[in-house]
C-alpha cells in the first residue's frame, strides 16, 4: 500500500491510450466513512463503465487514520481501472499528512495521458498553515499548457470557499483562465455543482460524495469535454 | 516534556524497591499513595506499539489503574509517536485454579490517551472555524475487554505476575462503525497483550 498514485499512473501510461481515442474517466470524491456506498460505487464502475481510470477528489478518510485508509484500499483496489487520489482536508488531520504521503505520494503532482495534462493540487489551505494551494507550483506546471489538447486541474477544496484561502481564490481563477485550463475539478461540498462566476472564467465541477450515490463519467474527444452524472 | 515524564516515571518505578529496603517489615501498610503497586508493559492496544508505566490497585484489586507511556516506531512518519494513556480495568471476579494460578475470565475497561506532536491538536487553533472538526486529534477515548491469568510468587520482591490480553477499540473508529453498514465490530477491534508485575 505504498506510492499508490505513482503505481496507478504507471498503469495508466502503460495502456498507451492514443490522443485520437476518446478518453474516458470516472470521477468520485469524499468517500469518508461511506464504506457501504463505496462498495457499490466500485462495483458499478467495474460493471458499467469502460473507464481508462478513476479520479478521487479527496477526503478519502474522515480522520486521517491508517485503519480508514486500509478500509478504502479494500474497496478501491478492486477497481479494474487505475485510480488516482488527491488529498482532502480530512486526510490532512492528525497523522494524515504522513499517511497520505506514504500511501499515495506527493500532495502536488501531475501526469500526462493521451495528450491531456492532469494537474493535482493540494488546496487544503487551513490544514497546511496557509501554504496551500501552492500557486507558484501550479503556474510552473501550466507553462506547457498550450502543448496539450486539454489541461485539467484536480483538487479537493473548490475556490469560492474560505478553506481554499481567501487570498488564493482570485489568483487561482486568473491562472486557470490565462492558461486556458479546460476544467477545474473538486470535491468537498458533498453535492454536485457546475459553475463559473462569468463567461471568461473556467468552469468548476464539484463532484458529489459517495453517499449521494452519484459519480461523474467524463468523455474527452478532440478538445471536447462531455460529462454526465451517473447514479448507482 | 515527554522525556522528562519518562525520567519521572523511571524514578517512580524504582520507588517500590527503595521502599522495600527501608520498610521491609510493614511495607504493605506504610506504602505511600504514589508508590505504584505494579509495573505494566503492554503491546498494542491503541496506546502505542509498546507502552509501559506504573500501575495501581484500587477497590480491593477489583480495579487496576495504569498510566502507560507509549511509543510508536517511525515507519513512514516524520517522527516517532509518543502517547500517554490512563486506563482503568475492572476485574469483577477471580477463579483460583490452584495455589499459584488465578484466572480472571472477564475484564474490561476504559481509557483516555493523549498524543504528543505538532500534528495533533486539542482545540483546532488558527483559521479553522469552531465545530468544523468535531474531534480533537490529540485526545482519544479507548475501550477494551479481555481476560487475565495471575501467578503468585512466594518470598520475592515481585509478588504477582499477571498476563493479560484482549480486544480494544477507540472513539473515532467506533463512530465510523456506527455510521456505516459495511464495517463490522471485527473491523474496529484490535488485539493487545500485556504483563503486569506486582510488587
Amino acid at each position: 500500500m505504498q506510492d499508490l498514485n505513482a503505481k496507478n499512473i504507471f498503469r495508466i501510461k502503460e495502456a498507451a491510450i492514443s490522443p485520437s481515442d476518446t478518453l474516458i474517466f470516472a470521477i468520485t470524491s469524499d468517500t469518508q466513512g461511506f464504506y457501504a456506498h463505496n462498495d457499490d460505487l466500485v462495483e458499478h464502475i467495474n460493471k458499467h463503465q469502460d473507464a481508462d481510470f478513476v479520479l478521487h477528489n479527496g477526503d478519502i478518510t474522515d480522520f486521517g487514520l491508517l485503519k480508514e485508509h486500509k478500509w478504502i484500499y479494500d474497496d478501491f483496489s478492486k477497481l479494474e481501472a487505475p485510480y488516482v487520489m488527491v488529498i482532502g482536508n480530512h486526510d490532512a488531520t492528525g497523522n494524515g499528512k504522513d499517511l497520505y504521503k506514504a500511501m499515495y505520494g506527493d500532495y502536488n503532482f501531475t501526469f500526462v495521458v493521451a495528450d491531456r495534462k492532469f494537474i493535482f493540487l493540494n488546496t487544503n489551505h487551513w490544514e497546511f498553515d496557509g501554504k496551500a494551494p501552492d500557486l507558484g507550483w501550479l503556474e510552473r506546471e501550466l507553462q506547457d499548457a498550450e502543448q496539450y489538447q486539454n489541461v485539467f486541474v484536480v483538487s479537493h477544496i473548490p475556490p469560492n470557499d474560505a478553506a481554499f484561502g481567501k487570498n488564493k481564490i482570485q489568483p487561482y481563477k486568473d491562472l486557470l483562465r490565462e492558461y486556458g485550463v479546460s476544467l477545474s475539478i473538486h470535491g468537498h461540498g458533498h453535492g454536485y455543482a457546475y459553475t463559473r462566476d462569468n463567461d471568461e472564467d473556467v468552469y468548476e465541477l464539484q463532484v458529489a460524495s459517495t453517499d449521494k450515490r452519484e459519480y461523474i463519467l467524463m468523455k474527452v474527444f478532440g478538445s471536447n469535454i462531455d460529462f454526465k452524472r451517473v447514479n448507482f | 516534556m515527554y522525556r522528562s515524564i519518562i525520567i519521572l516515571l523511571t524514578a517512580v518505578l524504582v520507588l517500590p524497591f527503595t521502599a522495600l529496603g527501608q520498610e521491609a517489615d510493614s511495607m504493605s501498610q506504610s506504602r505511600k499513595w504514589y508508590v505504584p503497586d505494579a509495573a505494566v508493559i503492554q503491546y498494542a492496544g491503541n496506546m502505542g506499539m509498546l507502552s509501559a508505566g506504573p500501575g495501581y490497585d484500587l477497590a480491593k484489586k477489583k480495579i487496576a489503574l495504569d498510566l502507560l507511556f507509549g511509543y510508536v516506531p517511525k515507519f513512514e512518519a516524520e517522527e516517532i509517536g509518543r502517547i500517554i494513556s490512563l486506563k482503568a480495568t475492572y476485574k469483577p471476579f477471580r477463579i483460583a485454579l490452584n495455589e499459584k494460578y488465578t484466572l480472571i475470565p472477564v475484564q474490561g475497561g476504559l481509557g483516555v490517551s493523549y498524543h504528543f506532536g505538532d500534528q495533533f491538536s486539542t482545540s483546532w487553533e488558527g483559521p479553522i472555524p469552531k465545530g468544523y472538526y468535531w474531534w480533537p486529534t490529540s485526545w482519544r477515548v479507548l475501550g477494551f475487554a479481555g481476560a487475565a491469568i495471575n501467578r503468585k510468587i512466594e518470598d520475592s520482591t515481585v509478588k504477582n505476575l499477571e498476563l493479560y490480553g484482549g480486544l480494544g477499540t477507540y472513539d473515532l473508529v467506533t463512530t465510523a462503525w456506527y455510521r456505516d453498514d459495511r464495517l463490522t465490530l471485527w473491523d474496529i477491534m484490535s488485539a493487545s497483550a500485556g504483563v503486569r508485575i506486582s510488587f
